[in-house]
């Protein structure tokens, strides 16, 4: 009897996800079609009240930052955090309210938040801080949270934090940390217009990790980087730091700066798209050779395989 | 050609036999220490990469979106008649 209590246990909480997927897909129509900010904030609210603690939650908290600008974000994310007990829900709330304080310049607030995050705090309460603390410009707090997250970076206590992991993810945890880290003081450092030393660190950055196949790095590196060399007087090498996020990652922050940029070396926009067409030839990477067996174990080789055609290379696994 | 990440051999197996693909199909494997979608540095799947004649990458698409099938058509006779 208690199997079958079991059984019909799962298969409601199985049924329950599913519902609240089709749920969030009926939301998610509902926000498309609502034209005013209200009434897409009034829909998230609505779906939040009733699951406060869901796979949902963080992003449709985020998401509410956009249409809810006034501090009745404040006041409701508060009492989400209030309402739900999973510690892991409220810090990520926690987050949000971060971004939010972000967002208006609100450096006091920001501290408050971190202040509240349970103890001991972990890799990224600090970092989600230091993040916002550097764009609120408080870099005083910035460098002394810097001095404290600095043990979480360190290759034994990953090892110790991650035990149960492979070798090979506590090496990519460590190498993530410290690119993350040392980009933050480059990013800190360059608030301060201290160019030097934000070289430095920038130098340090590209230590941890290697550059894409298609020459950006993670987050938005080339970005801050061609920032600085620009503040340097750098120009030339400014814009070849972002060519490849403004060819291949196309968005208007990066768009922005290259234009600025652009217009500094050339005094117009003029020819600028003809600028990245005759760049994107001069620096789209090449491909690479492997040569790897088919399901009948017969060997191919691309290069062999592709010499002088045009070739669809597709990675993928099954769903 | 379509490089298979994860060695799920048994279901990739199956959905090439079932929906009738002529792609080259191959398996990926660790050649020295990582895998050649590591190589490419590919952080989503399924990412399209489509090379010229000269073997630089003419563009790129991440994800599969509605678009995609549309312009990688488009991106392939282009790079037919760029380089002829």
């Amino acid at each position: 009897m208690k199997k079958y209590f079991l059984f019909l246990f799962i298969f409601l909480l199985f049924c329950s996800k599913h519902v609240l997927e089709t749920k969030y897909q009926m939301l998610r129509i509902s926000i498309k079609n609502s034209k005013t900010s209200e009434k897409k904030a009034k829909l998230i609210k609505n779906f939040l009240k009733n699951h406060y603690a869901s796979d949902y939650t963080y992003d449709l908290a985020m998401e509410l930052i956009d249409y809810e600008k006034t501090k009745d974000y404040e006041n409701f994310i508060n009492w989400l955090i209030n309402k739900t007990k999973k510690e892991e829900t409220k810090n990520d709330l926690k987050y949000c309210l971060i971004e939010f304080y972000k967002r208006n310049k609100n450096k006091e607030k920001i501290l408050e938040v971190f202040n509240s995050f349970s103890k001991p705090l972990n890799y990224y309460n600090y970092s989600e801080t230091i993040k916002a603390l550097i764009e609120v410009e408080d870099f005083e707090n910035t460098f002394k949270l810097l001095e404290e997250v600095k043990k979480f970076c360190q290759k034994d206590y990953i090892d110790k934090e991650y035990e149960k992991l492979s070798e090979e993810r506590r090496n990519r945890t460590y190498k993530r940390r410290n690119f993350e880290f040392e980009f933050l003081k480059a990013k800190a450092f360059l608030g301060l217009k201290e160019y030097e030393k934000s070289l430095n660190s920038f130098e340090e950055v590209k230590k941890f990790l290697k550059p894409s196949f298609l020459g950006t790095y993670l987050d938005d590196f080339n970005y801050y980087y061609a920032m600085l060399l620009k503040e340097m007087g750098k120009e030339r090498e400014a814009i070849s730091a972002i060519l490849p996020d403004v060819i291949y990652e196309k968005n208007e922050k990066n768009y922005g700066l290259f234009e600025k940029i652009y217009q500094e070396i050339y005094g117009s926009k003029d020819g600028i798209e003809e600028f990245l067409k005759t760049k994107k030839e001069e620096i789209s990477p090449l491909k690479i050779d492997f040569t790897l067996k088919d399901y009948d174990g017969k060997k191919f080789n691309f290069f062999d395989l592709s010499k002088n055609k045009v070739t669809l290379l597709v990675f993928w696994f099954p769903t | 050609m379509a490089v298979e990440a994860f060695q799920d051999t048994k279901r990739a197996k199956k959905l090439i036999k079932d929906k009738n693909l002529s792609f080259v199909f191959l398996e990926d494997e660790k050649i020295g220490d990582e895998k050649v979608y590591q190589k490419y540095s590919i952080s989503a799947f399924p990412t399209n990469f489509i090379f010229g004649k000269d073997g630089r990458l003419i563009s790129y698409h991440l994800g599969y979106g509605r678009h995609t099938k549309d312009e990688i058509k488009e991106e392939i006779l282009k790079g037919l008649n760029e380089q002829k």
